[in-house]
């Protein structure tokens, strides 16, 4: 998905860079936005797996292990 | 512009005086760090005893290299927003290393990648092979960091002859052999740590110098920077550099693949992953890697299109190193001599450290991988296994210099670029493949990684890169063999990773369902389980 995302970014500089000039105020265009929200999403994509696994896959790993170290191989 | 000769720039004297302080400093952190480096355990992996932030920003320390710092900031600085295009690049790889390697990488492997797919399949040629392929690309990245230091301390030093700066580069390769033999992980994660928080201060120094001169406005920075370049607004959109015909952008999506796949591949950070007591760490160690590596790059687009305007392009171009002295001349007409001093002493610690892990890594590889687990199979000692791993430094560190020697003239930012995409063809899907599919075989593993290896190798021997390309364009500049009359580019892209990632990830495909003995599903299984919970995996020798 976030590969995706990078992709589209990567092809549309590459293939239509007259859109990415497209200026949005001043001398910041549509370019500099579309990187700069690549850096958001990456942040935001690793908060919200840390927070994921926490609630969710380390619960789950806990009580594997668990049964496994009882002895249940 | 005040630097109209490429002569030095600044003082040399304070610059040298820097530079042997920083070393020092940190050659003090690494002796008193490494403690007792007995155990194979300790030499590789620290003992596992680093703290998530802590480790998270070794790797960062680990990832920004002097191609990040003065190799985009070059690029910006000339080309405009495509060089922004490279660190979004190396920013967005990290996703994958978070989100589908660094837990399951920690609790599958020991020491080396190769460990995790050895432990899926069990066998020994492909143990090879994942060494094969790890040491090829912490050396080609050795390689580039090599030239990287040649550029800068010419640059720095006043050394301007072809001889002086051959002899830098061997003075790094000697100082980097000691680090790594006197302070093992321990010593170099230290390294790392001290660095990478100097690299991010002067960085963030330097981006709140520049802004303030701007009035703080980011808008205004840019405007000021297209109106002091050559192409105008032009800069400040994507082209310049990768737009000029359809094969250069193609030879940019390329590259993107390289980058945003490759760092899931590069060994010296996938080695890092085992320096931290468990799975959990591992991953809170790459998100805090990835806010440490996410920010910086922001810094440097702030420097990039300072340099811009403050120093200009041309005086960048005409400087030695080219795009690489975008920063210290940027600190130069900033602070002075010692704000360059400062930056140039950061950059230069920076390629020592980056320098060092790779070399430790490549070391551990070696040893471990080729002479206790090909050669001598079970029966090696671990004390024998350390020893090889230092001899083995010794050799890497001389191979380094010597390629660092003939490479000097290429654009470090570039070097590193193929590095990643040799990174990405070679390791990453045997990798996956390894943790994901359950029906992968050794024959596939063997097919992936050769196929990856050899193709992007092969595809770099053949493309601009080595030969047919006489006169300098773009960052690349000329090729290796300058001679206009010998010619074998027949592979239009510079940078292979477009044909080279997609081509072995087929072939492990291929070799595994043309495999006559099935893959074992409890193998697979077993390694699911262990990548999920850490059930048998290295612990923390503190403990």
């Amino acid at each position: 998905m976030f590969l995706a995302w990078y992709f589209l970014f990567v092809i549309v500089a590459v293939f239509a860079p007259g859109f990415m000039r497209i200026s949005v105020f001043g001398a910041v265009n549509v370019g500099l936005c579309f990187g700069a929200l690549q850096f958001v999403s990456t942040f935001t994509i690793a908060v919200c797996y840390r927070r994921w696994a926490r609630r969710r896959l380390d619960p789950l790993s806990d009580k594997l292990r668990k049964r496994l170290e009882g002895g249940h191989y | 512009m005040p630097l109209a000769a490429p002569q030095a720039v600044g003082t040399p004297a304070v610059n040298f005086a820097i530079f042997a302080f920083f070393v020092l400093v940190t050659l003090v952190i690494a002796i008193s760090a490494a403690g007792n480096n007995k155990s194979a355990n300790d030499y590789y992996t620290g003992g596992r005893t680093f703290t998530s932030w802590q480790n998270g920003i070794a790797i960062g320390g680990d990832y920004l290299s002097a191609a990040s710092f003065l190799g985009i900031a070059g690029i910006i600085a000339l080309a405009g927003y495509d060089g922004f295009l490279y660190s979004i690049g190396f920013l967005v790889g990290w996703l994958l290393v978070l989100l589908l390697v660094s837990e399951r990488l920690r609790n599958t492997g020991r020491y080396t990648m190769a460990d995790v797919i050895d432990l899926r399949l069990k066998a020994r040629p492909v143990r090879a092979a994942a060494a094969v392929s790890t040491l090829t690309v912490s050396l080609f990245y050795l390689i580039a960091q090599m030239a990287g230091a040649g550029a800068l301390v010419s640059l720095l030093l006043g050394v301007n002859a072809t001889a002086g700066q051959d002899v830098v580069i061997a003075v790094v390769g000697l100082l980097m052999i000691v680090y790594v033999l006197i302070g093992g992980m321990k010593g170099t994660t230290w390294v790392q740590i001290v660095k990478a928080s100097v690299l991010a201060g002067g960085a963030a120094m330097t981006t709140f110098w520049v802004l303030a001169r701007a009035g703080f406005s980011l808008p205004a920075l840019l405007q000021h920077a297209a109106s002091a370049s050559p192409a105008g607004s032009l800069v400040l959109g994507p082209g310049l550099e990768y737009g000029v015909s359809t094969v250069s952008k193609f030879d940019f999506i390329s590259l993107a693949l390289a980058l945003a796949l490759g760092t899931a591949g590069l060994p010296h950070v996938l080695m890092r992953l085992y320096t931290v007591p468990n799975g959990r760490e591992a991953r809170n160690s790459v998100i805090w890697t990835i806010w440490v590596v996410g920010l910086f790059y922001l810094c440097t687009l702030v420097l990039g299109f300072g340099a811009m305007w403050l120093v200009g392009g041309k005086a960048i171009a005409a400087a030695p190193g080219g795009g690489d002295s975008a920063v210290p001349l940027l600190a130069y007409h900033l602070g002075g001599t010692l704000l360059l001093g400062l930056m140039a002493a950061v950059a230069f610690a920076t390629i020592l450290a980056v320098v060092a892990g790779l070399t430790i890594t490549a070391s551990a590889c070696f040893a471990h991988d080729v002479y206790a687990g090909v050669l001598r199979q079970a029966d090696a000692d671990p004390a024998d296994e350390v020893r090889v791993a230092r001899v083995t430094a010794v050799v890497i560190g001389i191979v380094a210099v010597l390629g660092g020697i003939i490479a000097k003239h290429i654009d470090v930012a570039f070097l590193v670029g193929l590095a990643f995409a040799i990174a990405a063809s070679a390791n990453l899907p045997a990798i996956l493949y390894s943790l994901f599919w359950s029906r992968f075989t050794s024959r596939g593993a063997l097919w992936s990684i050769y196929t990856g290896l050899i193709s992007s190798v092969g595809l770099i021997i053949i493309s601009p890169v080595v030969s047919g390309q006489a006169t300098a364009v773009g960052a690349i500049g000329t090729s290796l063999i300058t001679d206009p009359h010998v010619n074998f580019a027949f592979f239009p892209l510079n940078n292979p990773g477009l044909v080279s990632i997609p081509l072995a990830f087929a072939a492990g495909w291929l070799g595994s369902v043309t495999d006559r003995q099935p893959a074992d599903p409890t193998r697979f299984a077993r390694i699911q389980v262990r990548a999920l919970t850490g059930v048998g995996a290295e612990r923390s020798s503190s403990r």
